[in-house]
């Protein structure tokens, strides 16, 4: 399965200077996400998009996101993304990067948050980290049999869903007990991803990084699309470049991370995106 | 340019090191600097009598002021004469006994060397060599001569005490007194001892000639030079050579009245001597030493970030993925949120 193709047009609201004015700016067309403050920070709102008719009542009122911690402009980002990689179209989502520390959790969160929240879809987000799985830390997601568990044939599928809001579940990461187990049994794998394919409309997997070993890369392919999580100043391009190598399908690429530290006098005088 | 704005504001603190660092040694070798003092004296220069004076002659060649511009020049060049200087005045005594203890950044130096024994205690005994190294290190940049008209010069000197500093000053003109005198003598004794040498060969061609003289009246007697061109020629031989030898035996005579009568050249004195040093103000080389210092510090913040935009091989913006990589960057995110604690109604889910 290959991604759907992007479009590029001026008028396009995916396009890339929308992107920019979405992400930069924060002022522009579609919907914009609202700040709540409480003691840990931020939780994003999202407001139901007009042209988007609301099938029951509670999706029509504002939204809010009570099983993570998700900043809005990552929500705002990923938003942006969804659309860029194909909105309806897409069906699986494999969140991966070149190396630990590029916000891959907190993309594969948000993606899934948007896919939810704005597109209207039953998403399921899985943990396929095995060894440092961040999910669990991350969302309200309880203990619970995971991946490792299903795939030692320990737990069912329905054991190893977590609803955690009326259209997120959430499958963790589960105790692992075998650094080879994973490929060994890369075809019951696939089995719970095509299993749990069935039971959503979208599917956000948080794989691990690349530089963890081929295995990564061949649970990648058996994703729709592959998003690639890039933090700005932290990988090299070849680094990045041998990443898309070992992939069969062409990333897509989630930047992460370019505000550079301008202080707000160096902003002004530069004009542009910081 | 917005690349190296963005390297430059993410290793501010490191890329603003060095020119703080160049600034802060900068100032403090600026205000470490001693103070220094300035005094002058103005000499008399003109040609050596029984030479007609310079007063006399408006267009020479060259004046006497030029002349002994040079020469003082000369000599300041030469460790001797500074070292001269130093002992006949008080100079040298103040080295062998005052040790100021050294501030800045040298003294962070003579620490640093002081630890890998490689400079000696201040309390070791100073010697003479050690003396006479410091005064050449400190006189041999203190004096400026300069030429105020045909006849008149002024010599200025500038230390870092103004105690031993116009001693110092009249003691250059006693010595260099001394040193024209003491050159004279030896040009004068060179000159007895050519003389004296010619005078003995021509003595000796004198009597030559004459035995020769006699000689030949011996063998031949009743000749005479008139008839006999032998004989004349042998008498010539012997006048000339007694004209010769009286003549330079004249010359001997005025080379050793010369040698006998050199005293001070009277074409010299002083006209004004050297009184109290007064201080020079040293803020034009504060400034100058604080801004090379920031000049020195920026230059090495500037070449530290090229280099570190240069090495920079990481994707920072979508360009470079797009461009160098042709992926599809379809959502930049900011800033890169940090793990955060669980908010408030998370938790109450989680924990419910």
């Amino acid at each position: 399965m290959s991604p759907a193709e992007p479009t590029s047009q001026p008028d396009d609201p995916t396009s890339l200077a929308t992107i920019k004015q979405l992400t930069v700016i924060s002022r522009g067309p579609g919907p914009q996400p609202n700040a709540n403050t409480d003691d840990a920070g931020e939780v994003a709102t999202w407001p139901a998009p007009a042209d988007r008719a609301p099938d029951n009542t509670h999706r029509s009122k504002a939204r809010q996101i009570e099983w993570a911690s998700i900043r809005p402009e990552v929500l705002q980002s990923c938003s942006v993304a969804l659309r860029r990689m194909g909105d309806s179209s897409i069906g699986s989502i494999a969140v991966t990067s070149t190396s630990r520390g590029e916000g891959r959790t907190t993309v594969a969160l948000g993606l899934a948050a948007t896919a939810s929240l704005e597109l209207r879809r039953k998403t399921i987000l899985l943990d396929l980290d095995l060894e440092h799985g961040a999910i669990e830390k991350m969302t309200a997601v309880g203990p619970g049999p995971g991946v490792v568990e299903f795939l030692y044939e320990e737990a069912s599928i329905e054991d190893c869903l977590q609803p955690v809001d009326s259209d997120v579940d959430i499958v963790r990461a589960g105790l692992l007990r075998d650094r080879g187990g994973v490929a060994t049994r890369i075809e019951r794998l696939a089995d719970l991803i095509q299993q749990l394919g069935d039971r959503c409309d979208v599917m956000v997997a948080d794989l691990p990084p690349m530089s963890s070993g081929v295995t990564a890369a061949r649970i990648a392919d058996l994703f729709e699309s592959v998003t690639l999580v890039v933090r700005a100043g932290g990988v090299t391009v070849p680094d990045i470049e041998q990443t898309a190598s070992v992939l069969s399908q062409r990333p897509f690429v989630i930047l992460n991370g370019t505000a550079a530290p301008r202080s707000s006098w160096v902003h002004r005088i530069l004009g542009g995106r910081p | 340019m917005s690349r190296y704005l963005e390297t430059f504001l993410r290793h501010k603190i490191a890329l603003m090191l060095p020119i703080i660092i160049a600034l802060t040694m900068s100032t403090w070798y600026a205000t470490s600097v001693p103070h220094k003092y300035e005094t002058d004296m103005t000499v008399w220069f003109d040609t050596a009598a029984p030479s007609q004076s310079s007063l006399e002659d408006p267009s020479p060649y060259t004046t006497p002021a030029a002349q002994g511009q040079i020469v003082l020049q000369e000599f300041f060049g030469t460790e001797q004469f500074l070292i001269n200087v130093a002992h006949r005045g008080p100079l040298a005594d103040f080295l062998a006994n005052y040790h100021p203890a050294k501030k800045g950044p040298s003294s962070l130096i003579s620490t640093v060397k002081s630890l890998f024994g490689k400079s000696s205690s201040s309390s070791a005994p100073v010697n003479s060599q050690i003396v006479d190294s410091e005064i050449t290190s400190l006189l041999g940049k203190a004096f400026t001569v300069s030429v105020l008209g045909p006849q008149i010069v002024r010599i200025t000197m500038i230390a870092p005490d103004p105690s031993y500093m116009p001693a110092t000053l009249n003691a250059v003109a006693a010595e260099y007194i001394d040193e024209v005198t003491s050159s004279l003598k030896t040009r004068d004794a060179a000159s007895v001892a050519y003389y004296e040498t010619q005078v003995n060969a021509a003595k000796l061609s004198l009597s030559a000639a004459n035995s020769a003289v006699v000689a030949y009246q011996q063998a031949h007697p009743g000749a005479l030079p008139t008839t006999d061109p032998d004989y004349n020629q042998l008498t010539q031989v012997a006048f000339q050579a007694q004209t010769n030898f009286t003549s330079l035996q004249n010359t001997l005579q005025e080379a050793n009245l010369t040698l006998q009568n050199v005293q001070a050249p009277a074409a010299f004195h002083v006209v004004d001597p050297a009184l109290a040093a007064i201080e020079l103000s040293n803020k034009k080389h504060m400034l100058f030493t604080v801004i090379a210092g920031l000049l020195a510090g920026f230059v090495i913040t500037v070449l530290a970030l090229s280099a570190l935009v240069a090495l920079d091989k990481t994707a920072r913006r979508e360009e470079d993925i797009e461009g160098l990589l042709g992926m599809e960057v379809v959502a930049i995110i900011r800033e890169l949120p940090s793990q955060r604690r669980l908010p408030a109604a998370v938790r109450r889910v989680k924990s419910s």
